[in-house]
């Protein structure tokens, strides 16, 4: 695995065989209101704020994701919709404390296992709703053929690994049962119609979108897809954010970020800032550290507004803004612009000591920046940064 | 020689030794010894106890010998055959029994479990093919074989405070200090070699050692915290 490497692409679940694992109709939900599943990962989902057709889109490229050499499952495996008695009794007892033990890490809907949550592994209860009932079963088979590094052992290595007593020691049939209990928990496996639905609204929606939009959202910056390109860094730097933006403006940001600004596409960012759903006290310990350690040590720490600021060097500032053409470039409310961010609300967005200071070296903050060094004297650089954040 | 036995893979010729000298010590921590950490058993307190389990990563003794490093001579080629029985690690008390084994190359490691509770073995390999399977109670015993050697982490999923080490040994002279950092190896043909001295919290070091015919070289290893 090149590109990058971090905890949470370790954490993130491999999709390489995504369509073997997961039901389209839940895939389709989950996508659109990403949750929990693995409570003992450090990362999270976030939100992508996906319209149906994107949502689509990624399901139906997930849903080609299959095992291409895999073994056909033998008859006696094969699900049959119900589970019989003897299977319901054997699978009482294999999954008890006396045998395989599964809900000393695996959560089953308000029984919760001992320990910690991040030691526990997803609740059984919803498995039937996300999981093909076929690849239950290769899933207990070997759980670390699908997912590196799994928490999940395997429990069946060998024909001789499954007790004896149960099911006359026969490995295939103790399997069989426990996909059969599975698929019997929670709601037996009902999920919503928006699936089916955002497909009659959508017929031209294809799977080869959803591939490119998996690398376009860089979806493969945390997970693994056998058939996909590593991901990349995909945000802006974020290494003068401290110094940059306003405090208020961050937090509310990371509690609710905003669709992406046009202008980074022009960037080269073609990523969305997804909706990590932080809760106020992680968005504030964020801040902090932005403030603390994502900063400019040529600025003051603080850079705020320019004491001398007046109406008239904001409105020197204005008619620089107009000859400089920084208009061809910068929206400012419903005027137009072109490629480079757009400025609305720079006021409470920005610090105010950062965008002149930003303006008169845009290289020095953002080396890879299409920002022309416009060679603004100090002066006229307080002029533009007046009429663009002056109070 | 042309039997094949462990560890001629890995360029090591094992057959008899005469004039063999030892190499014994001690390896000490240089600096003071940190506090131990506590473990929190979060689960099966029943089996696993409650409270007083402590971290087996650095244990030192009150003269400063660190038990658990593992000492070796990394470059010989020749000498002692290894020995073929096979060795025993035991889940006890949501422990690794020992915390850190030696087992040969292409030899076979027996995983005990007579806790009566489930337990699994994972190790965190890099030349060895990695192995995650559960141990449940009526496992009492499963055994596995490690081909490359290689030092690896093993650790039960099911216990998260549990940890320990498996050496995958490329010859018999391999050994691990004991609770006054004391090691020995012995019956070593005559010669000079690199001696490595590996602890989990503290790395490697290596030094350089003259064995000589039915002498006994003494030495002591210092490791520090980085």
């Amino acid at each position: 695995m090149g590109g990058l490497q971090t905890t949470v692409r370790e954490d993130a679940p491999d999709l390489s065989f995504e369509g073997e694992r997961v039901k389209p109709d839940w895939l389709f939900d989950f996508l659109k209101q990403p949750h929990t599943i693995r409570p003992g990962l450090r990362a999270r989902m976030p939100d992508f704020r996906l319209t149906d057709e994107e949502a689509l889109a990624l399901t139906e490229f997930l849903g080609t994701l299959r095992e291409r050499d895999a073994q056909p499952l033998p008859e006696s495996m094969k699900y049959s919709g119900t589970i019989s008695r003897e299977y319901r009794e054997a699978a009482r007892l294999l999954t008890s404390k006396d045998y395989l033990d599964c809900f000393k890490c695996h959560v089953l809907g308000d029984k919760t296992p001992g320990g910690k949550p991040q030691e526990w592994a997803p609740d059984l209860i919803k498995a039937a709703t996300r999981l093909n009932p076929d690849w239950i079963i290769r899933w207990i088979q070997d759980p670390p053929k699908y997912q590196p590094g799994t928490r999940m052992p395997v429990f069946f290595p060998d024909k001789d690994s499954g007790p004896e007593d149960i099911l006359e020691g026969d490995e295939q049939q103790q399997i069989a049962a426990l996909r059969g209990y599975i698929m019997s928990l929670g709601d037996g496996g009902r999920s919503s119609q928006a699936y089916r639905a955002a497909k009659e609204s959508y017929p031209e929606v294809t799977a080869a979108m959803g591939r490119s939009l998996m690398v376009k959202l860089n979806c493969v910056g945390c997970h693994n897809v056998a058939t996909l390109p590593d991901g990349k860094r995909v945000g802006p730097s974020l290494a003068h954010e401290g110094s940059r933006v306003q405090r208020a403006w961050l937090l509310g940001f990371l509690r609710n970020p905003t669709v992406i600004t046009p202008g980074y596409d022009l960037l080269g960012l073609e990523a969305r800032m997804p909706n990590f759903r932080l809760s106020e006290a992680e968005s504030k310990a964020l801040a902090d550290y932005f403030e603390q350690h994502l900063v400019d040590t040529t600025l003051s720490k603080d850079p705020v507004g320019d004491p001398e600021a007046t109406g008239q060097l904001a409105e020197q500032g204005e008619r620089l803004f107009e000859e400089k053409e920084c208009r061809s470039c910068h929206r400012i409310g419903s005027k137009a612009g072109g490629i480079g961010p757009v400025l609305t609300g720079a006021r409470d967005k920005l610090k105010r000591g950062w965008v002149h200071a930003f303006i008169r070296n845009p290289q020095h903050f953002l080396p890879t920046t299409n920002m022309p060094n416009l060679k603004l004297t100090e002066e006229e650089a307080r002029a533009v940064g007046a009429f663009l954040v002056a109070p | 020689m042309s039997m094949v036995m462990t560890g001629a893979a890995w360029g090591y010729d094992g057959g008899d030794v005469s004039n063999g000298g030892t190499v014994s010590g001690a390896v000490k921590l240089r600096g003071d010894a940190p506090a131990s950490r506590k473990l929190e058993v979060t689960k099966d307190q029943e089996v696993c106890g409650k409270d007083g389990k402590v971290s087996q990563e650095l244990v030192v003794s009150p003269d400063k010998g660190i038990r658990y490093a593992v000492v070796s001579l990394t470059d010989i080629k020749k000498g002692k055959k290894a020995a073929g029985a096979a060795v025993e690690l035991n889940q006890q008390g949501c422990s690794f029994q020992p915390h850190v084994v030696v087992v040969p190359a292409g030899g076979t490691l027996d995983i005990l479990n007579n806790d009566g509770i489930l337990h699994n073995f994972h190790t965190h390999s890099t030349l060895n093919p990695s192995i995650n399977k559960a141990q449940p109670k009526f496992k009492k015993k499963m055994s596995e074989k490690f081909e490359k050697p290689e030092i690896v982490k093993v650790s039960c999923d099911a216990h998260a405070w549990m940890s320990g080490w498996i050496v995958v040994a490329a010859h018999p002279y391999y050994a691990v200090t004991d609770e006054s950092g004391a090691f020995k190896l012995e019956n070593v043909p005559p010669g000079t070699y690199t001696l490595e001295v590996w602890q989990e919290s503290l790395g490697k070091v290596a030094r350089e050692v003259t064995v000589k015919p039915r002498e006994e070289t003494k030495l002591t290893i210092e490791l520090s915290k980085k």
